[in-house]
């Protein structure tokens, strides 16, 4: 018996001398090595300079950054601007424009994606010349399309001429060079760009269904609108998500588009938070306006797609 | 010009008056670019014009207060919606040289702009005197609003210093100030140049400064950004562009505007 005791000892000793192998230990930490140079490179140039920004929205900064501090005083002047509409402040034109813009813009461009997406998904002879072809406007740079369209709807040079050519003169297509509806010819450039995206989104959602369900609807004689508008559109809510969250960003992005469409913001009818924040931080010389508007928007930001965001994870992990 | 019958305006009511020929003929009479710059610079013309040199100093150099919010000022935006209504509909947007194009090719009559539009001209074969006028903003002969061409050098070591040097040298050298503004249509930015290889218009612009450094008239312009910090020409810039495109309707509000805008920008 005595032997026996003593032996487990040294068997336990044996086992945790070789119970986590150094190349296993290693297997654990390589992802972690490899992942975190670009961790710390968002920790620093995208959260620390968030914490710098909102720091900045305190101070009185003006060409420079300064570490004078002066409380909430540039909130109370966006607030009190959010406020003034006659004549329109810039910020509330801003904000105006960021809700027509943005929505037109998300909207549209999920439904011409979806539409365009289901369209090429009934399995149509030329799929592979048209896919690319709806793909292509992305490959433009902002730029590019706004300056096409720009030329495009002048009305002196552009669709308006051309159908008076055609005969129909009474035609009239200024919106363009109208104040009130600049912003709308910004949100068409702007769907036209990225509508492709979406819709090559969707269609890999589209082609990712699962075919026995859609065997198991025919048979249950549910008719093709049916069948999309219940089972293959539910089924895509990640898509539906992923794309949301695409394009909110890239509406709220959107810069050198509304400057190109318009020509350089005339009447300033077209300005939209991020033209508004660059233009009070670089151009104007007004640093600490242009932070907190910035802090502002990432804070309206955060309000709508934080909620959006925990409802849909924690429906899938569910 | 010649086709109208028109000649050359002294004052802002013979300007608008040539401005009524030219629409009379058919042809549209004021070639502007809808952009903020552009109508800003042409206002501080119309400002000058409206309330004399002195009027501009005290407003925008001085930012005297009651200058800014008087009756001249009010006048100054009146007679900038007049010549609104003198720009063809599209104007809205259009870019500088498309504005100078609209003249060279004869659509337009007249156009706004600094001097170095006369580039544009001089690239297009167009010749001064013969295929096109130019004069300083009906009201304002005598005085000059200025911006200017610069080169920032950064602070480097001695041993490269001799070639900044070198380089302000060449570019203030009496040769390279002709040479460079005959043909980008601006004046050279010594007073000592000799005029001889300039056309009519770069003549007529050379004189104007010396005679304007003289009377001491020679500002700066406030929508060039040479009269004021950025954050207070922006600000001019936003009271002007939404005046021209209907954001603001009338003058009252315009300069009530123009006062608040400038003092949030101080």
């Amino acid at each position: 018996m005595t032997t026996v005791t003593e032996r487990q000892p040294v068997t336990a000793l044996a086992e945790r001398h070789t119970g986590p192998s150094l190349r296993g230990r290693f297997q654990d930490w390589l992802p972690r090595l490899v992942l975190a140079p670009s961790f710390v490179l968002v920790l620093v140039f995208v959260y620390g300079f968030n914490l710098w920004t909102f720091f900045l929205s305190f101070t009185s900064s003006k060409a420079f950054p300064t570490t004078n501090l002066i409380g909430f005083t540039n909130y109370l002047r966006l607030w009190n601007w959010t406020f003034e509409t006659d004549p329109p402040s810039n910020w509330y034109t801003a904000l105006v424009n960021m809700a027509l813009f943005g929505g037109l813009y998300i909207f549209f461009c999920l439904f011409l994606g979806l539409l365009l997406a289901i369209l090429l998904d009934q399995k149509i002879r030329g799929e592979g010349i048209l896919r690319p072809i709806y793909l292509y406007p992305l490959a433009l740079s902002f730029i590019v399309t706004g300056t096409a369209w720009k030329l495009f709807l002048d009305p002196r040079i552009g669709l308006e001429k051309a159908v008076h050519d055609w005969g129909w003169t009474s035609f009239h297509f200024d919106w363009v060079v109208n104040p009130d509806m600049m912003i709308y010819c910004v949100a068409i450039a702007g769907v036209w760009q990225t509508s492709g995206f979406v819709m090559a989104m969707f269609l890999a959602g589209l082609r990712g269904v699962d075919g026995e369900i859609l065997k198991a609807a025919q048979i249950d004689g549910a008719s093709t609108y049916q069948t999309y508008r219940r089972i293959v559109i539910p089924i895509m809510r990640p898509v539906f998500f992923s794309a949301l969250i695409v394009l909110a960003h890239m509406a709220i992005k959107s810069y050198d588009l509304v400057l190109s469409v318009t020509g350089k913001n005339p009447g300033g009818a077209a300005e939209l938070p991020s033209t508004f924040m660059y233009s009070y931080t670089f151009t104007r010389n007004q640093m600490a306006v242009g932070s907190t508007s910035a802090v502002i928007m990432l804070m309206t930001i955060a309000a709508i797609m934080v909620p959006y965001i925990y409802s849909e994870t924690r429906e899938k992990s569910r | 010009m010649e086709k109208i019958g028109g000649t050359e305006p002294k004052n802002f009511d013979e300007f608008v008056a040539l401005l009524d020929k030219a629409k009379k003929a058919g042809v549209i009479p004021l070639a502007l670019g809808g952009q903020p710059w552009q109508e800003a610079t042409m206002f501080d013309s119309i400002v000058a014009s409206t309330g004399g040199t002195d009027f501009y100093k005290k407003a925008f150099i001085d930012l005297d207060e009651s200058a800014l919010k008087s009756d001249t000022m009010k006048k100054a935006f009146d007679n900038l919606a007049k010549l609104r209504d003198y720009v063809d509909p599209n104007y809205a947007g259009r870019d500088w040289n498309l504005a100078t194009a609209m003249v060279i090719k004869g659509d337009a009559l007249v156009q706004v702009m600094g001097d170095w539009a006369k580039g544009e001209f001089a690239a297009a074969h167009k010749e001064a005197g013969k295929d096109f006028l130019c004069y300083r903003f009906p009201g304002t002969d005598g005085s000059v609003f200025y911006n200017s061409d610069m080169f920032a050098f950064f602070k480097v070591p001695a041993d490269r210093q001799a070639a900044q040097l070198a380089l302000a040298e060449v570019t203030i050298s009496p040769e390279v100030q002709s040479a460079f503004n005959v043909i980008k249509g601006s004046v050279p930015a010594r007073l000592d140049v000799s005029d001889a290889a300039f056309d009519m218009c770069g003549k007529k612009g050379i004189a104007d400064v010396k005679a304007a450094n003289e009377k001491g008239t020679f500002y700066g312009s406030l929508a060039q950004n040479y009269a004021q910090p950025p954050a207070i020409a922006t600000a001019y810039y936003d009271v002007v562009t939404k005046f021209m495109h209907g954001g603001i309707k009338t003058s009252d509000v315009a300069v009530t505007e123009l006062v608040k805008a400038i003092n949030s920008a101080k």
